[in-house]
């Protein structure tokens, strides 16, 4: 490693700590912790989680400095990361090219029998036979002249921590790339309702890093509709949708559902959630449309209107729930109403005619998408390349016969069964019995 | 007799199955008749037979992959595990990992069956699992689960071997180690006698390598359910991470796993502490696997109680 080149002493400092394995062990650690805080702690309501959370309030001051509302975003959590990928990149620099230079040489030097952590004695010499036994099982074998033969298995598997790590850089440049120039926007829609493409992606292109321009088109909510089974659970969410591009291209009809999303030159639209937007409702016969909008206490809440001169509101838990009339006086229930069901209020006849849905829809841009892919791709190449391992022997000629030495780098005691195996296979055409006899075992 | 009395009687066979293959691998432990270890073997191949035919079952049954809600993913981790113990058994040919994997077995079918019905019963599914990907990504979630618990079972060998070593050490520290190897044709008897550690010095080596191998198998596979849960995710809402409490554990799983890789390349990091680590690994997965449904609601929220 850096020992071998003569670099300035900070260089070298520099290049020790922060290619070290013990620095990677305690990032990773340091950020499995630090991840644990955003899940007990929710992620999406802002600040006020914390302020108004049960807390001691010298912990109000830790969470509210690390953030902890947004930890993911937090600057400390960010630090961690980017130490980490410091930490990857000093130690590829280090360590791949002399993993390479191994790589592409047929033949390591040669260590010291002794050198080698598992030691057998065989009953016989290499013979040509033996040897192509040796490559049938996977051996990859090189003699050395009269006295050493180095055979390996698997030497494949010294690129892979180097495959893992590259890949990760492109994971995390994937990410990166997306979260800067990708863009992601909810777009409730009423039934009925149409909506303009530009107003959705306004936001991309507004932050001024794309190029392409949006495909314009409208695009109408038909009809939000739920599937339900016979027990009264949803089976499906589907939204009819009808789009109109503005080029002259004829407006088609499709339909949307949960993990079917709709794309349309390029763009992608998820059906993502939905809820009531408004009802319509009648006082003695006459029709009136508001709109609702949700309770920060779960469920849907109305704007104050008039009944028989008394003021009130209308909260709705859920669809199959019946609604509530509320006084505005003194927020108590007054009456339940379900669409369809006249009820008498201060004389007058109340009705609630119907709901009106909104389906939301989810659209997205993001460009780092098939970076992180390629990363995600390499990545699991790599790991399934890990359980493998290289394997490398040599055969010796002593005073008194041959040894059999070999060296892995993990995987001590299967390398010693599979050692006294391959000693067993090697004796078993020898006309000695079969002797196995490990010598220097300890490390 | 119908699948549902099928899936019953082969859910009560696993259990039986695994319960004396324990018992037939807590007796190997004490009186070490190789025969007895047979029986316990013999016990959990019935054990997974169970296991396969009840997923066959409620797969005919419910009409869907068997791993939908929380009673079937814990059958399927089940299967997974005894696949990973055969593993074990046929590549690595240890003495005692048996008395380790049972217990586990026996957590998981009797865990399983001690649900309440909500969690059991053949039920469709909600919309937002409504997709081929669940095919996939629950499947290598739980085959990797499974890997990490028997490397668990693996790590608590160990740990039951160190502290019988220091318990026994000054009766036995001049007997010789070949009563107590690891097993296997011609493992190195004697070899770990002279490094100090003295006669279960094999068996702790063997439990420290062990660990490390079912976890470099378990790893993989929760890195490709992982990716398959993100590009799930990505196809049916557009995002492929959310910082959903479950995916966060499974990261947080995934962190601590490879900080135990890692810690396999500095030496003092084998042994006691890298069984630790693999232990806190196990927990961590234990969380994202049921323990995340109580800490908050998030995208996998469903499975669970609804």
């Amino acid at each position: 490693m850096s020992e071998t080149s003569p670099r300035p002493s900070w260089k070298r400092e520099f290049l020790t700590f922060f290619g070290s394995l013990k620095l990677a062990i305690t990032l990773l650690l340091l950020i499995a912790a630090g991840s644990i805080i955003g899940t007990v702690i929710p992620q999406d309501q802002g600040a006020d989680v914390v302020r108004t959370g049960a807390f001691p309030e010298w912990l109000k001051t830790v969470l509210l400095a690390a953030r902890a509302y947004d930890v993911y975003h937090a600057f400390w959590f960010l630090f961690l990361l980017a130490l980490m990928f410091l930490n990857l990149s000093v130690c590829t620099y280090l360590r791949f090219p002399p993993t390479w230079r191994r790589y592409q040489m047929k033949t390591p030097a040669t260590p010291g029998i002794a050198a080698l952590p598992e030691v057998v004695r065989l009953a016989g010499g290499p013979t040509d036979r033996k040897l192509d036994m040796l490559r049938k099982r996977g051996w990859n074998v090189a003699p050395q002249g009269d006295d050493v033969v180095f055979a390996e298995k698997n030497k494949f598997v010294r690129l892979a921590p180097t495959f893992i790590h590259i890949s990760l850089f492109l994971v995390m440049g994937g990410v990166i790339w997306g979260g800067a120039s990708g863009v992601k926007h909810s777009v409730p829609i009423m039934v009925g309702e149409t909506v303009a493409s530009d107003h959705i992606v306004d936001t991309a292109f507004q932050r001024g890093r794309f190029h392409a321009e949006p495909a314009p088109f409208d695009l109408k909510l038909d009809a939000f509709r739920m599937e339900f089974r016979p027990s009264g659970q949803v089976k499906q969410y589907y939204s009819d949708v009808t789009i109109t591009p503005r080029d002259g291209r004829a407006a088609y009809q499709q339909t949307l559902w949960v993990n079917e999303p709709l794309i349309h030159d390029g763009m992608y639209f998820y059906q993502s959630f939905w809820g009531v937007g408004g009802f319509t409702y009648s006082v003695d016969g006459k029709p009136t449309r508001t709109t609702l909008t949700q309770a920060r206490t779960g469920g849907y809440m109305s704007r104050p209107f008039k009944v028989g001169g008394n003021e009130y509101m209308f909260f709705l838990r859920g669809l199959e729930e019946p609604g509530l009339l509320v006084s505005t006086k003194d927020f108590e229930p007054k009456a339940q109403a379900v669409p369809g069901h006249a009820i008498k209020l201060h004389g007058q006849t109340f009705m609630i005619e119907e709901y009106q849905l909104f389906s939301g829809l989810e659209t997205k841009i993001d460009p780092g998408i098939p970076m992180v892919y390629l990363g995600c791709g390499m990545m699991i190449l790599g790991l399934c390349m890990l359980p493998f391992r290289h394997r490398e022997v040599w055969l010796r000629r002593d005073a008194e016969g041959w040894l059999l030495g070999g060296r892995t780098h993990r995987g001590r005691v299967i390398l010693q069964r599979e050692m006294a195996d391959l000693a067993r296979l090697w004796d078993a055409d020898s006309a000695e019995p079969t002797h196995v006899e490990p010598m220097g075992a300890s490390v | 007799m119908n699948l549902l009395q099928i899936e019953n009687a082969a859910v009560s066979t696993t259990f039986v199955a695994a319960l004396l293959a324990l018992a037939a691998f807590v007796l190997h432990l004490g009186v070490r008749n190789d025969r007895l270890k047979l029986v316990g073997m013999a016990g959990m191949a019935v054990a997974l037979v169970g296991a396969g035919t009840t997923l066959a079952c409620r797969a005919l049954i419910a009409q869907h992959a068997p791993w939908s809600n929380l009673w079937e993913s814990m059958i399927t981790m089940l299967f997974a595990s005894l696949i990973f113990y055969f593993i074990v058994e046929i590549w690595y040919k240890p003495r005692f990992f048996g008395v380790v994997a049972a217990p586990l077995v026996l957590v998981l079918i009797g865990g399983a069956s001690l649900l309440p019905e909500t969690f059991k019963g053949a039920a469709p599914l909600m919309p937002a699992l409504q997709s081929y990907w669940i095919k996939v990504h629950v499947l290598f979630m739980l085959f990797s689960y499974a890997a990490f618990t028997m490397s668990f079972a693996a790590a608590m060998a160990y740990f039951f071997f160190a502290w019988k070593a220091k318990r026994e050490q000054p009766l036995l520290a001049t007997a010789g180690g070949a009563a107590v190897m690891a097993g296997g044709p011609g493992g190195s008897g004697g070899a770990a006698a002279g490094n100090g550690k003295g006669v279960y010095g094999d068996q702790l080596a063997f439990f420290d390598e062990l660990t490390y191998r079912l976890i470099l198998m378990g790893f993989p596979l929760l890195m490709i359910g992982i990716i398959t849960g993100a590009m799930w995710a990505n196809g049916a809402w557009g995002t492929y991470w959310s910082w959903d409490p479950k995916e966060t554990w499974s990261l947080i799983t995934w962190f601590v796993y490879a900080a135990y890789l890692h810690a396999r390349l500095v030496h003092e990091w084998t042994g006691p502490k890298a069984a630790g680590l693999a232990a806190v690994g196990f927990v961590s997965m234990i969380v994202t696997y049921i323990g995340v449904n109580y800490l908050s609601s998030g995208l996998h929220s469903y499975g669970f109680l609804r």
